[in-house]
């Protein structure tokens, strides 16, 4: 995927993880990285722009603490109206995938 | 390990964003994001200079990433959150302030001195120092003096909340002397300036020196009672 990180189900990935901890940005492309085997590579810049937005969008805020490597960073946190919107795309994706399934599948699942 | 320098990139990614206030935080993220990477690189074994070209290529088109940055940080929201925070801080401040200045002491001399009374010696006085908040406005009575005419003087201030939107009390107070035998004398002459902050004098004359307690009246049946027999300071003792 050489296409960049703006738009699609990014915020849906990204508002899935952050439901698990807090990370900062660095921390939030490894992790998808490792998770999805490397078939999510994209460019790394744009993850900000889609971090922040969600952040004027109020469904994750950021802080300032000091990590691990002793450096500063910022983490993103996700925020209540940020879990409702993640139970709202999860939603969403589950009855998209299970319409292109029922499409590849054939009579297979076809409504009873 | 010498980091290099992203300082180009950067600027080229920032001159998109035309909200300057965040200029800092999108500097600081981002230049992190790219040591890291660049860390984990050279840490692998990568030679610098390709570890530098790689970093900058994983991050992607530096014209691209700025015009998204632009939109999410846009200036008039941005403004508008400033102003409002800017509010925030200040209405914590005029509410915390006559606390603070209480704790300072001496807080009237802060803005302005009181009349000093110039025709009768002081006979005592009381540091009151009492506060209370009715509704909206915080009273502060400071103090009680006593003179050798018999008059009877209260300093006290008001403190009215700017930003309330509920009702604005007379902000004067009405003063009742009591003495062993009940009440003696209702309200007295005095002033008040000011009508958000405002200092006053209350005036209540021929009281005899052992009168009990002092009854101060703010606004709606809110009523304030002072103790004269205590903490008096005697003036020609001092």
């Amino acid at each position: 995927m050489d296409k960049g990180l703006i738009g699609g189900s990014t915020v849906l990935m990204l508002l899935s993880l952050l439901q698990e901890k807090e990370y900062y940005g660095y921390e939030i492309i490894k992790e998808i990285e490792q998770r999805s085997n490397c078939i999510f590579q994209f460019k790394e810049g744009t993850l900000y722009p889609v971090l922040h937005r969600m952040e004027s969008q109020g469904l994750v805020k950021s802080y300032k603490a000091t990590a691990e490597t002793g450096k500063e960073r910022k983490y993103y946190q996700i925020t209540v109206k940020g879990k409702t919107q993640l139970a709202k795309e999860k939603e969403q994706w589950n009855a998209f995938t299970i319409s292109v399934k029922k499409v590849l599948g054939g009579a297979g699942y076809a409504c009873p | 390990m010498r980091v290099p320098d992203w300082e180009e990139y950067l600027k080229q990614i920032l001159s998109h964003v035309k909200f300057k206030y965040d200029h800092n935080h999108i500097y600081f993220e981002l230049k992190n994001h790219m040591e890291d990477r660049y860390d984990e690189f050279v840490s692998e074994g990568m030679e610098e200079e390709q570890a530098r070209e790689t970093v900058l290529a994983c991050m992607g088109d530096a014209d691209e990433i700025g015009e998204e940055l632009n939109k999410a940080h846009s200036p008039f929201l941005g403004w508008i959150w400033r102003v409002l925070k800017d509010a925030l801080i200040l209405l914590v401040i005029l509410n915390f302030l006559p606390a603070l200045s209480l704790i300072t002491s001496g807080f009237i001399s802060v803005f302005e001195s009181y009349d000093e009374k110039s025709d009768s010696l002081l006979v005592y006085s009381i540091d009151v120092g009492y506060r209370e908040k009715i509704y909206d406005t915080t009273v502060i009575i400071d103090k009680i003096l006593y003179y050798e005419d018999h008059t009877l003087e209260v300093r006290y201030a008001t403190w009215t909340n700017p930003f309330s939107d509920s009702i604005k009390w007379s902000s004067s107070i009405g003063v009742t002397i009591y003495d062993e035998q009940g009440k003696i004398q209702a309200n007295g002459n005095g002033w008040k300036s000011g009508s958000y902050y405002g200092r006053g004098q209350k005036y209540c004359e021929n009281i005899p020196l052992d009168a009990t307690k002092a009854v101060i009246s703010y606004g709606i049946e809110n009523e304030i009672p002072i103790d004269l027999k205590e903490g008096r300071v005697m003036a020609n003792e001092s």
